[in-house]
Parts: C-alpha cells; sequence; structure tokens
C-alpha cells in the first residue's frame, strides 16, 4: 500500500489549463496530493479476493483445473490495474469519461456485428489472445461518465427532466445494444447503475413521473416489438410461477398501465403552469393507461383465474409477494429450465458451446429418468418454478451446506455435475455448499462492508466526480451481488449476472479490479 | 466534504449516501434471512435432496438356497440366465443391428418388433437406460453375441440369477414354485419389493425364510448425466456408506429320494389321478409324496405362457391340487382299523366274538348292503379285517356309538392337521355327534354312526393321515410328527439345524390290540380270502401288511366338507369308488408305512394294492441299494458367501444396466472370452449329469411300472438306480452352482 508520504501526479500539463477551470478546487490547482491508504478498503478486498480465488479452486479443481490458473493470472494481471488504476490521478479518468463510453458503444456495436457467438448470444469480441466482454467494461465506463456528467451539473439539487433525458440519450444505446446481444443480466444492471446514481444525484418528482410513464409502458412495447428474447420471457414467467407466457405479458401490461396512469395523474396535479390542453391530454393518458391496465388484467385473469390476478400483477412488478400462492407454475419446472439451461449466459472466456450443451442433458434426464427433480414435498412447486433446473439445484447446493457446510473440496453438487456453471454464476451456490451459512454470512458481510464503504468513502471525497464514482461502483457491486446472489438463491429470475470476485471470468476479473483500483484511488485522495 | 468548505450539496449527498446504505444493508439483511432460511431452516432436506441426487442404492440379492433330496439330487436350485439389453443411445444403426441381432440370437419376427417399438419410443433426451432386449438366452449364443460385440455397441448381456428345477415335475408339489411378490405381500412385509420373487407353493413357500438369505446392498455414485461415476478423487466426496454383503439362503434337504418319487410316478403310470405318501414307521420322516397329475415346475416361475396356463386350468384333473395333503377323502374301509381297535380297547367285543354277516345289516328302517352281498357269514374280528365285512363292523359300532369311535380316531390323528406344514395341509372331518347334529339338516340319526365306522359318510381324510396312522399301529403306538426337510446346510457345506423325529402322542390303545389288530392286516395280505392277496402275491419279499379301502364316492350336501369326497372329472369316472390301501412293511420289523389313493380307480384291492407294492418295491430296493443311514453329498452351493460385484464396463460407455443400470456387461465385459468358454464347459458337464440322471431315473421307474414280473422289476430298478445316483453324485459340484458370471449380477434399483 502506498504510504502517505507519496505525491500523486497532478492532471497533464498540456490539457491542464483548459480544464483546470471548470474543476473547480484549490487542490487541483497546486497539482499535488497527499495519498493516504485506505487499510479498510485494501483488507476487504482482498480478503474477498483470495475467498473468491480459493473458492474457483475448489469449484474448477475435478471439472477443469486449468481455469484456477488461468482465473489467478487474471488476478495478476488485475493487481497490477489495481495499483495503476489507484495511483493514476483521477482526473485522468475524467478526463477520458466520454471517450472511454464512445469506445463502449463502438465495441459494443462491433460485438453485435463481429463478435463470437456462444450459446447462441454474441457477447464476447475474440481479441486473439483473450476474449473480451466490452459489456463488463461498459459498466465502468457508465460510472465514470454519469460521474463527468454529475460534475458538470455541478451542485445541482435536482436533476430535472432534462437531465435525465441527456441521461437516458447517453446510456440507453448502450443498453438497447447489450440487450440486442442478447444480455438481459448486463442490461438490468447497466439501468440499475444508472437509477442509483440518478437517485443520488436527487431527481424532480416530475421527471420521475415522467420515467415511471415512459419506461414502464416500454416492457410490453418493447416486448410486441421482439427486442426481449423468448428465453428471457420463459426465464421470467417461469420465476414468476406463470406457465403461459402470453399471461405475462398481460400482467406486465396491467403493471404498465397503473404505472402510466399514476405517471399521467401526477403529471397533472403537479404541472408548474396548469394548462387545460396539457391537463386534458394527461387525463386522456391516464384513462388509456387504465383501459389498458383492465385489459391486461382480464387477460391475466382469463389465463390463471380471477382470484390471482392482483397477486400476479403484484409479483410481475417485482413486488415484495414472489413465493406466495401463485400454484400455476408447477408444470414450468423441467421444461423451463431445461430451455433455460441451453440458453444461459455463459459468463466466462473459455467456456465453449459443447460445455453447455453437455450440462442441458442432465437437468431432464434426471428429472425424466429417475424422477428426482419432479419429486419431493411442499417446497417443490416453488423449488421447480424459479427457474427450473438450475435454480433448484443451486438452492440444494446451498440448502445442504447447512450451518458449516460440507468443507473445503468437498461439494457434492459441483463435482457430480449437478450445479451448472458452478464456477461462473453459479460459483456462490458452490461456496454456500462448502462453507454453509458462516461463509455465505462472511461473504455477504464483507460485499455489504464494501459497498457501505464506497458510500462512506464517497462522503469523504474530495471531488464531486470522485464522489460520483464512489458511489457508481458501489452501485455496481451492490447489484452485482444482490442479482446474483438472489438469482443463485432462487429470489430472483435466472440472469447471467456474476458475483464480482468469485466467478470465473477474465472480463469480469479486470473491471472488478478496475472498479476497486479507482474506489481506492478516492479514497486515497480524500478530504 | 468537496473541494475544502462544507456545502448544502454535502449534507445532502451525506443523507442520500446514508439512505442508499440502509437500503444496501437491508437488502443484504434479505439476502441473508434467505441463506438462513435455505441452509437452515431447511438444510437437512436439501442435504437429503443433494444425497438423493447421486446416491444410488441397489440391492445385491441373495443366492437362494437350493433344495435337495436326501441323497443330495438337486431339486431345485439357480442357474445364470443371460439376458440382453440394448441402450438406444448407442444403437447406431438399428436396421443392421438388429438384422445382426436376430441372425446370431434367432428372434422370433415377434422379437424384434418388440424390440424395433422401444427403440421407436420418443424421448427428448439421449436415452442411456438399456432395456430388456432378449430374456434368457442360450450360452452359445450369447458366444455368438460376444464374438460380434464390436458390430453391436449397443448391445450388452448380464447374468441373472433364474431358479431351476432340473427333474421338472417330479415332486413338484412338495417342491413348489417362485413367483412374483404381490402387492399385499409387499404390504405385509417390508423386506420384499417389487419384483421380488418369492415361494408360491410347497417347500419353496414353506422354507422361504430360511431359503431366501438375505440381500445385500451397494451404493452407486451417478452423475448428473447417469454416467457412474468410479473416480476416486470424486467418489471421496460422496462418502458412501460400506456395502452390505448379501448373506446366502440355506440349502434345504429333504427327506424324500428323488428316486423313489420316480418310482411312484412309474407306479402310477395306470391311473390319471391319485396321491401316495410314504413314510418311515418309526420316525414318521417323509420319503416320498407324491401326487398325480403334477406339472412341469420351470414352467411355473412367472414365465409361464398363456397356452401352458390354459392347459393347466383346463385340466379336469386340477394338478395343482396337492392330494397328499390338500385333498379330503373318505377313507373307506382302512378307517376299520380304528373301529376295530376302538372296540377292542373299550372292550365291547373279543377278538374271537363272532357275528354273523347276512349280507345286510339293519338299522331301523333302513337296510345297509355289506359289500358282499350274499353275506360274510360268521366273522371274527381277523376274519372282518381280511375280509373287509362292513356288516361286523355295523354292529361293533352300534356297540361303540359315533363319539367313541370319533374320539379314538382324532386320537389317531384323524382329524387333525399332522403338522407337516405344507400347502395349507386340511385335517379332514372326524364327525361325531355333534358335528352331525350342527351340519346335518336332520341332524345327528344312528345310521352316522354305521357310515363313520366303515370310513364313509362324512369322514374325509388325507392320505399323509392315512400312512402315519398305520406307521402308529406299525411301530407300537407312536403318533409321529412328519417331517420332509431333514436338515439345513449353510453354504459351507455345515448343518446349520437338523430336524429329529418328534412324537405328537403315544396312542391311547395297548400295544396288545395293536398286535390283534396288525395280525389282521397281514391276514389281509397273505390270509386266502384277503382283500389284497392277489397283489401281494407277485411281491412275497415285501412281508406287507395292510388294509384295502374302496370308499363310495358319495355326495354329502352338508358340512364344510361338503362334496369333498368327489373329484371333479370327466362325466362318467366320478361315480367309481376311490381305491385305497394303506400298508407298512416288513410286517416283522416295520419300516415304512405307505397310503395310496386312485382315484375313482374302483377297488381298492386291484387298484391301489398293485401301485403300493411298486412303490414299496422300488422303496427297498433303493434302500439296500445305499445302504442305511444317511448318504454323503457335495453340496450344490458355492464354497464361500458371493459378493455379487457391479462392474462397470469400458466398452460400451455408460453401460448402465438393468432396469436403472448397474454398470455393465459383466459376462462380455469381465470375463473376456476365456471365462465365457469355462462357463460353457461347465454348463455341459452339467447338462451331461442332469440328463444321465433324468434319463436313469425314469428307466428304472419305467421297469417295475410295465413288467408284472418281480425279477424283471428287481433288475429295472437296480441298475437305474445306480444311474441316477451316479448322476446325482457328480451332478452336484456344476448343477446349481451359480458361474463366475453370475456373480457379476446387476443390482436391482431400491426406488
Amino acid at each position: 500500500m502506498v504510504t502517505s508520504g507519496v505525491t500523486g501526479v497532478g492532471p497533464l500539463a498540456g490539457t491542464g489549463g483548459r480544464v483546470a477551470p471548470r474543476l473547480e478546487g484549490a487542490t487541483r490547482a497546486r497539482g499535488v496530493t497527499t495519498l493516504r491508504p485506505d487499510f479498510v478498503l485494501g483488507g476487504i478486498f482482498l480478503a474477498l479476493a483470495g475467498l473468491g480465488l480459493a473458492n474457483l479452486y475448489s469449484a474448477t479443481r475435478l471439472s477443469d483445473p486449468g481455469m484456477f490458473d488461468s482465473q489467478l493470472a487474471w488476478f495478476g494481471a488485475g493487481l497490477v490495474v489495481f495499483v495503476v488504476t489507484a495511483l493514476v490521478d483521477h482526473a485522468v479518468f475524467e478526463r477520458i469519461a466520454y471517450g472511454a463510453w464512445a469506445a463502449v458503444l463502438l465495441l459494443l456495436a462491433v460485438t453485435l456485428a463481429a463478435g463470437t457467438e456462444l450459446n447462441g448470444a454474441r457477447r464476447w469480441l475474440n481479441l486473439g489472445v483473450v476474449m473480451l466482454q466490452p459489456s463488463e467494461l461498459g459498466k465502468l465506463a457508465l460510472v465514470l461518465v454519469l460521474a463527468r456528467y454529475a460534475h458538470e451539473r455541478k451542485g445541482a439539487d435536482r436533476w430535472s427532466l432534462g437531465d435525465v433525458a441527456r441521461v437516458s440519450v447517453l446510456v440507453l444505446p448502450a443498453c438497447a445494444l447489450i440487450l440486442l446481444e442478447p444480455n438481459l443480466g448486463h442490461t438490468v444492471m447497466m439501468l440499475a447503475v444508472t437509477v442509483t446514481m440518478v437517485l443520488f444525484a436527487g431527481v424532480e418528482l416530475r421527471a420521475l413521473a415522467v420515467v415511471l410513464m415512459v419506461v414502464v409502458p416500454a416492457v410490453p412495447l418493447l416486448w410486441a416489438a421482439g427486442a426481449i428474447q423468448p428465453y428471457q420471457i420463459g426465464r421470467v414467467a417461469s420465476y414468476v410461477g406463470l406457465k403461459d407466457p402470453a399471461a405475462l405479458r398481460a400482467a406486465f401490461q396491467a403493471v404498465a398501465g397503473l404505472a402510466g396512469a399514476i405517471g399521467a395523474l401526477v403529471m397533472t396535479f403537479r404541472l408548474e403552469r396548469p394548462q387545460r390542453l396539457m391537463r386534458l391530454l394527461m387525463v386522456g393518458v391516464a384513462a388509456a393507461s387504465l383501459f389498458a391496465m383492465g385489459r391486461g388484467a382480464a387477460d391475466v385473469g382469463r389465463s390463471m383465474g380471477w382470484w390471482k390476478a392482483p397477486l400476479a400483477a403484484t409479483i410481475a412488478a417485482g413486488g415484495p409477494g414472489r413465493g406466495g400462492g401463485v400454484g400455476a407454475g408447477a408444470g414450468v419446472g423441467a421444461g423451463a429450465g431445461g430451455g433455460a439451461v441451453a440458453d444461459d449466459d455463459a459468463d466466462t472466456d473459455t467456456v465453449t458451446g459443447a460445455d453447455v450443451a453437455t450440462v442441458a442433458v442432465p437437468a431432464a434426464d434426471v428429472a425424466a429418468v429417475s424422477g428426482v427433480a419432479p419429486a419431493g414435498g411442499a417446497g417443490e412447486k416453488s423449488l421447480a418454478r424459479t427457474g427450473g433446473y438450475q435454480a433448484l439445484q443451486s438452492k440444494i447446493a446451498i440448502g445442504s451446506g447447512g450451518l458449516t457446510g460440507k468443507g473445503f473440496l468437498a461439494a457434492t453438487q459441483s463435482a457430480f455435475g449437478f450445479l451448472p456453471y458452478h464456477q461462473t454464476d453459479f460459483v456462490f451456490a458452490h461456496l454456500a455448499e462448502e462453507h454453509g451459512f458462516v461463509g455465505t454470512a462472511l461473504v455477504l458481510g464483507l460485499f455489504l462492508g464494501l459497498v457501505l464503504w464506497s458510500l462512506h468513502i464517497a462522503a469523504r471525497a474530495r471531488d464531486r466526480f470522485g464522489r460520483f464514482a464512489a458511489v457508481g461502483i458501489g452501485a455496481i457491486l451492490f447489484w452485482h451481488v444482490l442479482v446474483n446472489v438472489g438469482m443463485v438463491s432462487g429470489l430472483l429470475p435466472v440472469v447471467g449476472v456474476t458475483l464480482p470476485l468469485f466467478s470465473k471470468g477474465g472480463s469480469s476479473a479486470l473491471t472488478v479490479f478496475l472498479c476497486t483500483g479507482l474506489l481506492m484511488n478516492v479514497s486515497m485522495r480524500r478530504a | 466534504m468537496l473541494y475544502g468548505r462544507r456545502t448544502d450539496e454535502d449534507r445532502r449527498s451525506r443523507t442520500r449516501g446514508r439512505v442508499l446504505g440502509v437500503a444496501a444493508a437491508a437488502v443484504f439483511a434479505g439476502l441473508l434471512a434467505r441463506m438462513y432460511q435455505l441452509q437452515i431452516v431447511d438444510g437437512a432436506a436439501f442435504a437429503a435432496r443433494a444425497d438423493r441426487n447421486f446416491v444410488r442404492d441397489y440391492v445385491v440379492p441373495a443366492y437362494r438356497g437350493p433344495i435337495l433330496d436326501v441323497t443330495g439330487t438337486v431339486l431345485a436350485a439357480n442357474r445364470s440366465s443371460f439376458n440382453v439389453y440394448v441402450t438406444p443411445h448407442f444403437f447406431l444403426d438399428p436396421q443392421r443391428e438388429l438384422d445382426l441381432m436376430k441372425e446370431l440370437l434367432h428372434l422370433s419376427d415377434f422379437r424384434v418388433a418388440a424390440i424395433v417399438e422401444e427403440l421407436a419410443r420418443p424421448s427428448r433426451f439421449p436415452r442411456l437406460e438399456p432395456f430388456l432386449a432378449v430374456e434368457d438366452v442360450r450360452r452359445d449364443e450369447v458366444a455368438l453375441l460376444e464374438s460380434a460385440r464390436w458390430l453391436l455397441p449397443g448391445v450388452h448381456v448380464a447374468a441373472v440369477p433364474h431358479r431351476e428345477y432340473p427333474l421338472g415335475n417330479r415332486a413338484a408339489h412338495l417342491i413348489g414354485y417362485l413367483n412374483e411378490v404381490s402387492d399385499a405381500e409387499l404390504a405385509r412385509d417390508a423386506s420384499y419389493r417389487p419384483g421380488d420373487v418369492v415361494g408360491r407353493h410347497g417347500i419353496e413357500r414353506a422354507w422361504e425364510m430360511a431359503l431366501r438369505g438375505l440381500d445385500g446392498r451397494e451404493s452407486l455414485v451417478r452423475d448428473a448425466r447417469g454416467f457412474v461415476v468410479d473416480d476416486p478423487a470424486r467418489l471421496r466426496r460422496a462418502s458412501l456408506p460400506p456395502p452390505l454383503e448379501p448373506v446366502p439362503g440355506a440349502a434345504v434337504v429333504l427327506t424324500i429320494d428323488a428316486d423313489l418319487q420316480a418310482v411312484m410316478e412309474a407306479a402310477f403310470d395306470a391311473y390319471p389321478s391319485g396321491a401316495a405318501v410314504i413314510v418311515e414307521a418309526k420316525t414318521g420322516r417323509v420319503r416320498g409324496l407324491y401326487s398325480k397329475p403334477s406339472y412341469d415346475l420351470n414352467l411355473m416361475g412367472g414365465g409361464l405362457s398363456l397356452a401352458d396356463k390354459a392347459v393347466l386350468d383346463s385340466d379336469p384333473y386340477f394338478p395343482q391340487i396337492d392330494r397328499t395333503v390338500y385333498q379330503r377323502l373318505p377313507p373307506g374301509s382302512t378307517f376299520k382299523v380304528v373301529t376295530a381297535l376302538a372296540a377292542l380297547e373299550e372292550g365291547v367285543i373279543n377278538p374271537s366274538d363272532e357275528i354273523f354277516c347276512p349280507g345286510y345289516y339293519k338299522l331301523g328302517d333302513h337296510v345297509f348292503r355289506c359289500h358282499l352281498r350274499s353275506g360274510h357269514g360268521l366273522m371274527n374280528l381277523r376274519r372282518a379285517i381280511v375280509a373287509s365285512c362292513d356288516t361286523y363292523f355295523w354292529h361293533v359300532s352300534e356297540m361303540l356309538g359315533i363319539d367313541t369311535i370319533a374320539r379314538y380316531a382324532r386320537d389317531m390323528g384323524l382329524g387333525e392337521v399332522t403338522g407337516v406344514g405344507l400347502n395349507d395341509e386340511v385335517p379332514g372331518i372326524m364327525p361325531d355327534k355333534a358335528w352331525y347334529d350342527r351340519f346335518s339338516p336332520d341332524g345327528f340319526r344312528p345310521g352316522h354312526t354305521a357310515n363313520v365306522a366303515v370310513g364313509q359318510g362324512s369322514v374325509t381324510v388325507t392320505p399323509l393321515q392315512m400312512a402315519l396312522l398305520y406307521a402308529a399301529i406299525a411301530n407300537g403306538g407312536k403318533l409321529m410328527r412328519p417331517s420332509v426337510v431333514d436338515r439345513l446346510v449353510d453354504p459351507g457345506g455345515a448343518t446349520i439345524e437338523r430336524f429329529e423325529p418328534t412324537v405328537r402322542r403315544t396312542l391311547a390303545v395297548d400295544p396288545e390290540n395293536l398286535k390283534i389288530v396288525g395280525e389282521a392286516l397281514w391276514g389281509v395280505t397273505h390270509s386266502p380270502g384277503g382283500t389284497a392277496v392277489g397283489a401281494a402275491m407277485r411281491f412275497p419279499k415285501l412281508k406287507v401288511a395292510g388294509k384295502t379301502g374302496t370308499a363310495q364316492v358319495i355326495t354329502t350336501s352338508f358340512g364344510p366338507g361338503m362334496g369333498a369326497g368327489r373329484v371333479r372329472v370327466k362325466r362318467g369316472r366320478a361315480e367309481e369308488s376311490h381305491a385305497w390301501f394303506v400298508a407298512y412293511a416288513p410286517y416283522d420289523d416295520p419300516q415304512v408305512a405307505i397310503a395310496v389313493v386312485v382315484e375313482h380307480g374302483g377297488g381298492g384291492g386291484a387298484a391301489a394294492a398293485p401301485v403300493a407294492m411298486k412303490i414299496l418295491d422300488g422303496y427297498f430296493r433303493l434302500d439296500a441299494l445305499r445302504g442305511a443311514g444317511d448318504v454323503r453329498f457335495p453340496l450344490p452351493v458355492p464354497e464361500k458367501p458371493l459378493r455379487y460385484k457391479i462392474a462397470h464396463d469400458a466398452w460400451a460407455g455408460p453401460s448402465a444396466f438393468g432396469g436403472t443400470g448397474v454398470g455393465a456387461a459383466a459376462l462380455l465385459g469381465a470375463g473376456g472370452a476365456a471365462a465365457g468358454a469355462e462357463e460353457g464347459g461347465a454348463g455341459g458337464a452339467e447338462t451331461g449329469a442332469g440328463a444321465e440322471a433324468r434319463t436313469g431315473a425314469a428307466a428304472g421307474s419305467g421297469a417295475p411300472g410295465t413288467a408284472g414280473s418281480g425279477d424283471a422289476g428287481a433288475a429295472g430298478g437296480g441298475t437305474p438306480g445306480e444311474g441316477g445316483r451316479g448322476g446325482a453324485a457328480t451332478a452336484p459340484p456344476d448343477a446349481g452352482v451359480v458361474d463366475e458370471s453370475a456373480k457379476k449380477l446387476p443390482g436391482v434399483p431400491l426406488w
């Protein structure tokens, strides 16, 4: 770790003159800053990295020992990246933010056009030596560009509708490109990080209402336009517990209608200069939304019984009531799950298509032949519902860990091939199986510590860019852990999101090292 | 603190940061709660699920004990039968491979069509589970299949145990057979699993517990794709329980003699149905138990074809009834010894008291006709038994009363089960006054007494009861418990338990009176006018003393034994009387007692006595041949407990086997050609010896049956008997020994 006596380098001489006036701050003007090491961040980070490596070693030892070496190499490279990122003045990042964002957009476009297709998705760019996943790096670029934008907005109390629109123009193209890969997981991550940062910046209620009005109805529209992949629909339907994807669509329509109506009504009463025409228009929008909601609800009702419709709508909206009494999804299990296996995200640089195909066999094989998967008690329906085979096996792995786990190198679910993607997306289940509740509590605690510490760093940041960058990085970590652990434990639908520092994957590892390096960078230059 | 000074923005950021932090902490708390729920609350259930994912428990079936006769001849044993399994996934070119299989195994078009149908079954997944394609393939066909195995990658052969009865229908009712366990039995006894076989009849059923042994258990690890995991590094993770060795069942050694059974079969040649029981007079050990008609046990083990079953079911003589213990028959005049002993013991008559037989007996206004219509004249006890005079006993019965007769009869074992413990043995009926009052529509009438006194009316007995009764007369009054099992022997050859003769009770009859009756029985076969003199004359050396019986088939229309005397047969013969002959021999030193009944055979002296004589002749010839006491013999059981190793086969890929697939074509994979050849050799020896024994015995029994002369019978009985023995002596080491391949039995899955 860098000691306090070391000094960092200021803005590069050539550009300093032009940039400095906009970057208000006496510190910058001095050109030299004192670097104070952050032992908490370093400690948590190294602990997580160590645990992640050890767990990956255990997870890949039987299936593919070479993976661990590859990951070790990535971590080695990542450490260098970490140190460099931590030491370089983050003004550099601020300066390159838009450029980086443009580069990411370009990479994403190239990926779509000429990327390597694996498992039906174009997510990787083959750089000869390594396979790069631009959407991984895209998250960091997103944080940079939003932090840069926040900095440019100076100390605005709340972002206006215009800000939201500008941010949307920045972010949505990338989201669209990623969605087209298709990669629902990363799309959701981008949006979630954006929303988190916007909320941190503060936003006008009117802007929120418009977002609600526009974004939520966009989902069924996108769906209708065919922008959402059938497997993604199936996975969510399976998660919600609907047999028929059409019912899910209807449920979405109902929710969107409700959101649109609320948004329109808020607009009607919160317009600063009430105009009759505008009010009329808003009431019209509200009425249309309510009608759409009614239609959707009616469809859902027809499909799954009237009394369950409100519940389904709640669930479709991502409400807290999942796992409730929606009994319709008993049959989803093997079918949807089996399909999901083949399509699922393989978030790694080395995984091959054949590899995935072999995983697809057991799912139903086991279920159909020996009757293992469908058998079971009352909890079974909800087990089978949440993403089929993978989620079920993942939950079995986690649950079988018990309090203290089966012990290092003693997991059976991955050893005998029951836990698919046990080295990538489902690596947390492997950890839970070997180390039990003690292990999961420790890792979750460390991650929470990391997230909270990043917020702490943001509070102590010396400049606005650093503050927003820290919040954004904290958001990346938070959402990754939430979506991954939620997915692995059957709380959320199966979308391919990695667990930072634990999942195998070069791009992912590199991104995490970059992020934490930047975090360390901001922390070391704290006020 | 941005840019060195505290601003509103700082405060706002701090607040929003705190809100985000609290939200993040809440979300993480939720995730942790989820972990708690999965790992602590439901942890045990999920742990069980994880185990069930990969652990497959297999039953390692125990070796079922063989059944041997007293000389060591194998009556029931296990041979390995070879089943052919097909794994659809590896059956690459169905047309070509099916043609090849058809040619090698001589499959019928029907079988081929069944395989094609099974192969065509749609499946969403690669079909790695083999199915049973052809059952019980011959060894030479297995060898052919093996020679072509590289052409048939999806085909494996596995050896499974198959119960075999080398002697076919010999002593079928006694030996019994196996059948699949029923749902009711499954519900009653948790130690059986669906698909198990269980003894259905005879010894197989009665000694099921001793024969079946104790199944072992073995666990296998199968990965998510169904492949058997045998890599030690992975296996260690499974921490499987140690395998449980199966305990082989005991060998049941019977007291009967397979060659004597053959003699009995031959003796009955002329008659379609009947039964014979021969017991040792002093011990009650059953030496022969024959019920005709019989059936081939090898057809009964679940593989009974519809055609065979139809033949069996439509047989008017009900082959499945064990006539030695299950058929209730009126004893006729053979019962008269009971009346005579009762009269002597009660002192109602002296042996010398004479009663005049005018050919009929008048009771009230009913006239009973003696079988000799012209009348026997003056009869004393001895003459009455010798000539089987009914009138004499009718008069005696009047003096005794039905209850006294019934009391003595029951003391002598009638109306109660003998305790042989086979085939739902029936007690028969020994009616008394109360019985008639209860079951007869008109209540008890004096005529019932007269009927009972001569073994008619509602009296019914089994041949086994009668044989034991006469044995008691011969041995001085000891009523023995019959035994058919001599001992149980463990796989190592050591005797587990030997069953000594037991006396049920000593008859409440003065031995002097037994002698008087015995002397009369000697007269039946040797005095002028004796009813069995004709038959006995042909076998003077046997010194038989016995009593004939000609039991009229009267249809009683009441009582629990209603209509029992009548055997449903082709119309016309049903009216013929049952012919009985019950006897012991030799008279001066009784060794055996015999009861023979020829159903609807007519007169006891004409039909039953010659049969009994032939059987006794065969018995003493065999006895002379074998010397006294036990015969030593090697046991057809493995020397050490079998270990059914479940092998994994390499060449067939994931050769999961049997219904759930334990690894591997044990025979083809592990054994290879050498093992196959060895087995072939052993099999050949087995068949050779078996055939020899069978033909020998058949010839031996055929001779006395066909030849009228005792000399020819003696010659015929001697040599073939020897042949049979020779066969028996050499056969056991091979016969029934489960060969190497059978040790690699595929297990049966627990679920």
